[in-house]
Formats: structure tokens, sequence, C-alpha cells
């Protein structure tokens, strides 16, 4: 009987060991493929609920010193009712100093506040100078957004692969984006250094790297409006890449 | 069928020939552009005629101008204004597209904030977010006009009453509330006015009553609150009335979808604009009347901006026409995987020429695009069609098209399109002396820099030899362009740091696939600039390397040294190596040393002898193959080509693990080599900045152990405190 047990822990070792190694998902109620909807009609009507997940760009956000100006996406999403939906803010700057983050915020709430969205996610490339500015934007946010609303971000390669900066910052995931790198070949890594970016990556339908990272969870940016073929597509590439 | 091989073929030269890259949500500096494949890379001189290679991947506003110029009625410039300042203003970044300037909204905030006996003004938001199940949208509710007028009744209010006096203050607090309906949800209408009130206070409440109800949305209360208005001849908004009860009728029809509504509203803005007295309404009656045409007969607007799109007019608002004209236009293309019917191509098509050119130049043009665009030819003449025929129409028109291309001056606007797309139905009838002839004749004329581009990418794929191959495949880019990699910015106006020659990504993807044998050659062609020609035999020699190639490889280095002297010292190492191993061993030192080399075709020479490491993670991600559509490369070549490209391929890339387990292999066999200790550090520091896999680690600690066991005074050791997993 003893031996038995023995036998049973030595089975489920390496199982337990692998859950430890693995981080948990930060959006266990979100599909593991997500289309990324941009600012173009996007009739997702073709998306089961629970087979993937819709991160829309709810809202642009211009950054400027002097004041914050904001605009909703203008163009209609339709999707089939039940859809996980992440509202997706961009932010853009011009590079000329940061306002207050908390009149930023209150631009950001009007996404949040639109039904049917079960998590935030911010976009933004910040600069290097810009960092510790957005590291107190996604504290401030944080406090802001209900409690149970997953805070999520997008993520530069470089970011996941040496800077430390959103290190303990309160965001459930950073996306690293596989795509638009630059004139530059490259390959990313089997695995980001940084844990926050191991849960999820994003890529582009039109720019499929020949190799991923391993995540749990992929989000597909499509240049123009999603159709059903490449909707089809994605879906087969996700499966490919899981294998 | 022809025509869709030629056009498949001319996307593919353009897709090969330029950068590209749209649409995204990561970030990378912009890039130089060989050819602009969005829009005129210089405006000024498209405007003044030179209409350059038009493609079907333009913006339409630029193929509208395009058209204008070849029918000989090039736009004004206050057209050109008009239609194209849709970039972002001069000091605002290339991200802030899509920006919108405000100055009422911006105006009314900043008088909102001086009124400080009401405390902070609440937040303001113009635009309305709909949602209904399965659905999201927005829209601008609150147009800046409403502010521009809020903050001058503000303004008068204030210089009647005073600025604190108590009716001010409460026609502030009412108008907080009205605009509080901009995004809100639920309807904020105020408190209608006491019985007794000041008639100019009840009047301007029953204006704020009239706009809470039109800005929640409750369109019909809204026409009779506006109604009303326009019959009190006591209020300063009397004259308003009509025009707000009409527009309220319209807003239920777009938004609402109540087509009664659109109608009655139509007739009341007709009604209007044909009185006399309300001559102030004209203007904005007629705007609105157009968005009801929109809606309501969209293919008598689609005809009649088409008219008018072809005369040249001063009027400044000629850009909302385009964009109405485009509207209509693109709303019936097939978005949506639907064919369009026959019907509505016809239809289209008899809208006017114009709207049947665009259609004819998009890049999904409709099936029977081949017979009509030589039909308008004809009928027209317009060198526009004739370059409209050149792109669509079936080879058994080709003759007379083009004959009538090879008539066309080159100092005519239609000389480069026609020209380019001329060659491409040569290059497609197999006819490629002609061609190249017709190719050869083009490019001793002035061109423009992305017509060159154009034409000399169809003469490199017409080459007769690696060394013409290479000799057209040097390009110039644009000199004020850029390209945006991010966000769908695409090309815009802007300076690249540097617009010396470079290969095409058409050359780049043939040579890289080329066998050692060309490489070598490459390095001899003196029509190739030096400093290419010394990127060439690094990046050959690393292949030769690789590929085991020992006596290539030495001959290789052997010419980087004459091309670069300062590299003999360094290169002297690999010179003198005595066999294959050591041959080995002293490229991966030097690679160790200078990983910045890289074994592709196409970039600038690289100083061997500088040491360094590299900053941010790189791999090599190598392929390319001989294009088939060339002719000259030999049977022996193509298969010497495949034959080393497997076995590149299956050497593996120089990522850490592999230069790590070299050094160390070749530490433990020659320890008294006195380049292991550097070459033991580098390797370790290639753990942290190259390409990693799950070994990299393990080999890694090796590498250090090995320094720091067998080396332990050298500097170099001193240097390396950690490994790397």
């Amino acid at each position: 009987m003893r031996r038995l047990s023995l036998f049973g822990c030595l089975a489920i070792a390496p199982i337990l060991l692998l859950r430890l190694t693995t981080p948990s998902d930060p959006l266990p109620a979100f599909p593991r493929l997500m289309l990324w909807a941009w600012e173009s009609p996007q009739d997702l009507r073709f998306v089961k609920p629970g087979t993937a997940g819709i991160a829309f760009l709810a809202r642009t956000v211009w950054l400027d010193q002097k004041r914050v100006r904001s605009r909703p996406r203008l163009q209609p999403l339709r999707f089939t009712p039940g859809t996980d939906l992440m509202a997706v803010v961009r932010f853009e700057s011009a590079g000329h100093g940061l306002p207050a983050a908390k009149d930023v915020v209150r631009e950001v709430m009007p996404a949040v506040e639109i039904p049917g969205v079960r998590a935030l996610q911010i976009d933004f490339d910040a600069r290097q100078s810009e960092r510790q500015w957005y590291a107190a934007l996604l504290r401030e946010l944080r406090r802001a957004i209900p409690a149970n609303l997953p805070l999520t971000i997008t993520a530069l390669e470089s970011w996941c692969e040496h800077d430390a900066w959103f290190r303990g910052l309160p965001i459930a995931d950073a996306t690293p984006m596989l795509f638009r790198m630059g004139p530059e070949d490259r390959v990313s890594p089997v695995d980001f250094p940084a844990d926050i970016c191991r849960s999820s990556m994003g890529v582009s339908t039109d720019e499929l790297p020949a190799r991923v990272p391993r995540a749990r969870r992929i989000y597909f940016f499509n240049p123009g409006p999603w159709t059903q073929q490449a909707y089809d597509a994605a879906v087969a590439q996700a499966g490919r890449w899981r294998r | 069928m022809r025509a869709s091989v030629t056009a498949l073929t001319m996307v593919g030269c353009l897709a090969i020939s330029m950068p590209s890259g749209l649409d995204s949500c990561g970030w990378s500096e912009p890039s130089s552009v060989l050819v602009a494949t969005q829009r005129p890379a210089d405006l000024n001189k498209f405007l003044s005629g030179k209409a350059g290679v038009l493609q079907r991947t333009y913006r339409q506003e630029y193929l509208i101008g395009g058209f204008r110029i070849l029918s000989g009625v090039p736009l004004t410039e206050t057209e050109a204004q008009s239609i194209y300042n849709f970039e972002p203003a001069a000091d605002l970044p290339r991200n802030y597209l899509g920006y919108i300037e405000r100055a009422g909204f911006d105006g009314w905030h900043a008088a909102r904030e001086a009124v400080t006996k009401l405390g902070t003004a609440p937040p303001v938001e113009a635009y309305k977010t709909l949602t209904a199940p399965g659905l999201i949208e927005s829209f601008q509710n609150c147009n800046d006009d409403a502010f521009l007028v809020a903050e001058e009744s503000l303004s008068e209010l204030s210089a009647a009453w005073g600025a604190e006096d108590s009716k001010t203050l409460d026609w502030v607090r009412t108008q907080d509330q009205v605009f509080a309906n901009c995004s809100g949800a639920e309807p904020v209408i105020p408190e209608p006015p006491q019985a007794d009130a000041d008639p100019l206070f009840a009047a301007y409440r029953r204006y704020q009553i009239a706009a809470a109800l039109l800005y929640s949305g409750q369109y019909h209360k809204a026409r009779v609150a506006f109604e009303q208005i326009s019959k009190d001849e006591q209020s300063p908004w009397q004259g308003y009335g009509p025009y707000l009860a009409a527009r309220a009728l319209v807003r239920a029809g777009t938004v609402d979808h109540d087509q009664e509504a659109l109608n009655q509203g139509k007739e009341r803005l007709l009604a209007i604009s044909s009185d006399p007295k309300q001559g102030d309404w004209h203007d904005p009656s007629l705007r609105l009347l157009h968005l009801w045409q929109i809606r309501g007969e969209p293919a008598a607007r689609l005809a009649q901006l088409g008219r008018e799109l072809m005369k040249p007019t001063d009027d400044a608002d000629v850009g909302q026409s385009v964009y109405d004209f485009l509207y209509l236009l693109n709303k019936r293309q097939d978005k949506t995987q639907r064919l369009r019917p026959q019907s509505e191509l016809a239809e289209v098509e008899n809208s006017g020429e114009l709207a049947a050119w665009l259609l004819s130049m998009s890049p999904d043009p409709p099936a029977d695009t081949d017979e009509r665009s030589a039909g308008w030819w004809r009928k027209s003449r317009n060198p526009a069609w004739l370059i409209s025929a050149l792109l669509n129409a079936p080879d058994t028109d080709l003759p007379e098209l083009l004959t009538a291309a090879k008539q066309i001056p080159p100092t005519a606007s239609a000389y480069e399109s026609a020209t380019y797309y001329a060659i491409s139905r040569e290059i497609g009838q197999g006819h490629k002396q002609e061609a190249r002839l017709w190719a050869d004749r083009a490019l001793t004329h002035n061109l423009q820099r992305s017509s060159r581009n154009l034409i000399l990418a169809q003469r490199t794929m017409l080459a007769r030899s690696w060394k013409e191959f290479l000799r057209y495949g040097l390009r110039r880019p644009e000199p004020h362009i850029l390209l945006d990699n991010n966000e769908g910015n695409g090309e815009y106006v802007g300076d690249p740091p540097d617009t010396s020659p470079e290969f095409g990504f058409d050359v780049a993807a043939s040579f890289d696939g080329a066998p050692i044998s060309v490489w070598m050659d490459a390095t001899e062609n003196m029509q190739v600039p030096a400093q290419f020609r010394l990127g060439i035999a690094e990046a050959g020699w690393l292949r030769a390397v690789v590929l085991g190639k020992d006596d290539e490889s030495r001959e290789l280095m052997r010419r980087i040294v004459a091309l670069q002297p300062t590299s003999a010292a360094i290169a002297r190492g690999f010179l003198s190596a005595r066999d294959h191993d050591e041959i080995k061993f002293a490229a991966i030192y030097l690679f160790l040393r200078n990983p910045s080399l890289y074994p592709k075709f196409g970039r600038l020479g690289a100083d061997l002898a500088y040491a360094h490491y590299f900053s941010g993670r790189t791999c090599w991600a190598v392929g390319g193959s001989i294009s088939e559509d060339l002719d000259f490369p030999t049977a022996a070549e193509r298969r010497a080509s495949k034959t080393e490209l497997e076995k590149f391929r299956a050497a593996g890339p120089w990522d850490a693990t592999t230069l790590i387990r070299e050094a160390v292999d070749w530490a433990r066999k020659h320890p008294d080599d006195p380049r292991v200790p550097e070459a033991l550090h580098r390797s370790v520091m290639a753990s942290r900045y190259r390409c990693t896999d799950a070994n990299t680690g393990e080999y890694s600690k090796q590498a250090f152990d090995v320094l720091h066991r067998q080396y332990p005074k050298s500097p170099w050791t001193e240097r390396t405190p950690y490994w790397y997993k």
C-alpha cells in the first residue's frame, strides 16, 4: 500500500511541477483565442461565444502635457451576444510631456462602462521617459476601475525581454506583440524572462512568426475588418501552434 | 485571365520591391520607402501634373486627383488643400492621425471652468455610445457648434444679467444638464420655467429643454419643442426653431431609422432652403439635405457628386464632397464577401466616369472591368482610361493599347503610368525583349523616384546575368517620404535619415538563394558600390564557413581584407588556420567578437575588427530562393542553390548554444590558444544576447566554469561574473 502511494506521488510529481512552473491563467473566464478588433466596421457575428473573445478598440486617448483628449470607436462592432468582450484603450502620446494621471483615468472610464465589457486592456507603446508615468497611471487606473475587472496591457517585446520596469504593476497580464517589430529579423524566445509576459502573446494575421513563445492565450490582429475566412485561418494557426 | 495574371505579377512586383507593413499594435521606427504605394511621394509635383505611376493601392483621394490631372482638369489649390487635409497638423506627431481639434468644446470648457461659484465643471463627453445585444456603436452626439453657441450664450447672459447673477448661474447649471445628455444613457431634461420667470430667462430655458430632448434621443419631443420656439416671437431662438425641428426629424431617421421622419425632415429642409427669410439657414440646411440624400437617394447623390467633383471649384468644403462621394462609392463595394450584383455595378458606372474609373482602379475591381475599361478608353480617349485598360483589359485588346501607350511622350502626365503598366503587359505576354527595351528607354528619362524604382524592379526581373541583376537591383529611396509601420498610418511626409541606394527586397530574396560561387563573383562586380561588395563578402564568408567550404571562405576573407585593409590583423588568425576545425573556431571567434555579422544579402559591410556585444536578442532567419521568373540563372546554379540552402539549414543557426558549445569544445582541446578566454567570455555573453534554447543555460554554465577554472587570472574571467539561464 505504501509502495502504491509512493508510485502515485512519483507519477503526479511532474504534473505538480508543471503546475508550479506554469503561471495560472490571469483571465480564466476568457477563451484562449482573442481577436483584436481595431477601428473599422467589424461584424464578428460568425464567432461563437466561448470559442474566441473580442478585444475591441473602445477608445483612443491622445496625451499631451496640456490636455487629454479622447474619443470612442466610431465604427460599429457587431457580435453574437454572449461573446466575451475586452475593451482596449489606445494611448497616443505626442512626446511633449504627459498630463495628470487622474485626467487620463477619467477619459478611460467610459470604455469600462460599456455593457458587457469584462476586462480592460491598455495599449500604449510608452517611451522610456514615459514609463514611470505609465506605471503610476496603471496604479491609479487599477484603483478606479471595479475590483473584479482584470486590467491588462499590451507590451513591446523588448519590455518582456529586458525591462523589469513593469514588474510589480497591478496588472493581470502583459501581452507581448510579436509583429511590426522593425526591419531586423528577430525570432522570439521560447519563453520570455518576465513572468507577466508568459500568459499571452499577440500576432498579426499578415505577419505570422515562424516560432512563437509558449502562451496560453493568443491575440490575433487582422489588418482591416475580420472576415470568416481570416477568423478560420486564425483558429487553424492557433491550433498548429498549440500542437 | 491574362489581365488578372498581369495584375498578380504587378502586385507581386510591388510586394517585393518595397518595404511593407501597416496597421499594428507594435512599435517600430519608420522606414524609408523605395516606392510610394499609398500616395504620390511628392504632392506638389503631383498637383503640378506629374502623376507618376497611379496605383490601385493609392488612397482614393489621390486617385481622384490623378483622374482630374489625366482628364486635363487638375485640382485647384483650394481643392487640394480641402481634399488632402487628413494628415495631422504640422505640430502634431504622426500618431495623432484621427485627433480632432475641437475649438467649441475647449471654449465652453474654459468658460464653464471660469464660473467658479458652481464649483468644478462636470465632465462632458460629446460622443454617445449606443449598445444593444450584439452591437456597440458610438457617434458624435453634440457637435462642436453646440459648445460654441453655449459659450456665446454664457457671454451674452453674463453681459445682460451679470456673471454672478442667479439667473446666469441657473442657466449654467441647466446647461450642464443639457450637455450631460451628449453621452449619458439616461435623459436629463431641465425643469420648465416658472410661470412668472423673466421672459428672456424663460426663452433660454425652453431652448435648453429642446436641446436636451434632442441630445437625449427624444427626437419627436425635440421637434415639437423647437416648433414651439419657432412660434415664439419673443424668443431670441425663434430663428433656430425651424431648422432644428428639421434636424430633429433627420436624426430620428438616421439614428432610429424612422424613414417617415427622415422624409419629413427633407421636406422641411427644402422649404427652409427656398425661403429667402431664412437665408442664414440655407447652408446648414443644404448640408443636412446632403446627409439626407446620402441615406435616402444614394445613387442620385453619387452621380451628383461625381459630376461636381470633375469641375474645378473654389469651394473650401470640397473635401466633404469627396468624403461623401467615397462613402457612397465604397458602401456599394463588397465588404462582406457578398458578390456585387450586376445592377449595382451598372448603377455606379452610370453615376459617372469618375466613379467607374475609381472602381476599375480598385484593388478588387468588378469582374467585367476588363471589357468596360477598354470601352471607356475607346469612347473617351482619356489617358486615365488607357491606364485602367492596360491594367484590366484582356490580351486581345493589347496591340491597340500598347500602341497607344508608346505614343505618349515622356513629358505627358500619363507617361510613367502608361509605360510601367505597358511593360508589365509585355512581360505578361512573354515579350521579354520588348519589355527590356521599353524599360531601358524609359530609364533614360527623368522619372520620379518611385516610378524609376518600379521600372527598375521590372528591369531587374528581366536581367540577363547576375551582374545585370545586381546593377538594376540598387535603388534610391524616396527623399521626402517615410513609412510608419505602426497603427496603419502608412506613408507620410518626412525626411528619411538616409537616402543612399539600397537593394530592393525582390533582389535580396533571390540573391539569398544564390550559391556561394555567385556571392564570390558579386564581390568583384564593379557596378556594385564597394561598401555593398564588402557586405556581400562578409555575409558570403559566414555562409561558406557554415557550409564547410574552406577554400571559398578563405578566398572571401582575402577579399574582405582587400576591401577593408584595416581587417588584416584580425583576419590573420582565420587566414592562417591549418585545418577545418581551426577554420571553424577562428570564424566562431570572429563572430563572437562581431555578432552584427549576418549571413544575409543586402547589408553594407561592417568593420570586421569592431568587437562588441549585441544589445537586443537576435537570431538568424535566413531563407530566400532564386525566383523562377529569372531567366539567366543556370540549371547548375539552381541545383547548387537548393543543395547549399538545405545544408545551411541542416547546420543550424549560430545561436547561443552552438556558439558556446563550439567555444567550450575548442577550449578543452586547445587550452593554450590565447583566443580561448575571450571566446569563452563572449560565448557566455551570447547566452544573454543571442537566441537561446532549452540547453543554453547548461552550456552557459559550462563555458563559465571552464573559463573560471582554466583561466582564473585572465581579464576575461574578471569580466564574466555571471552565466545566464
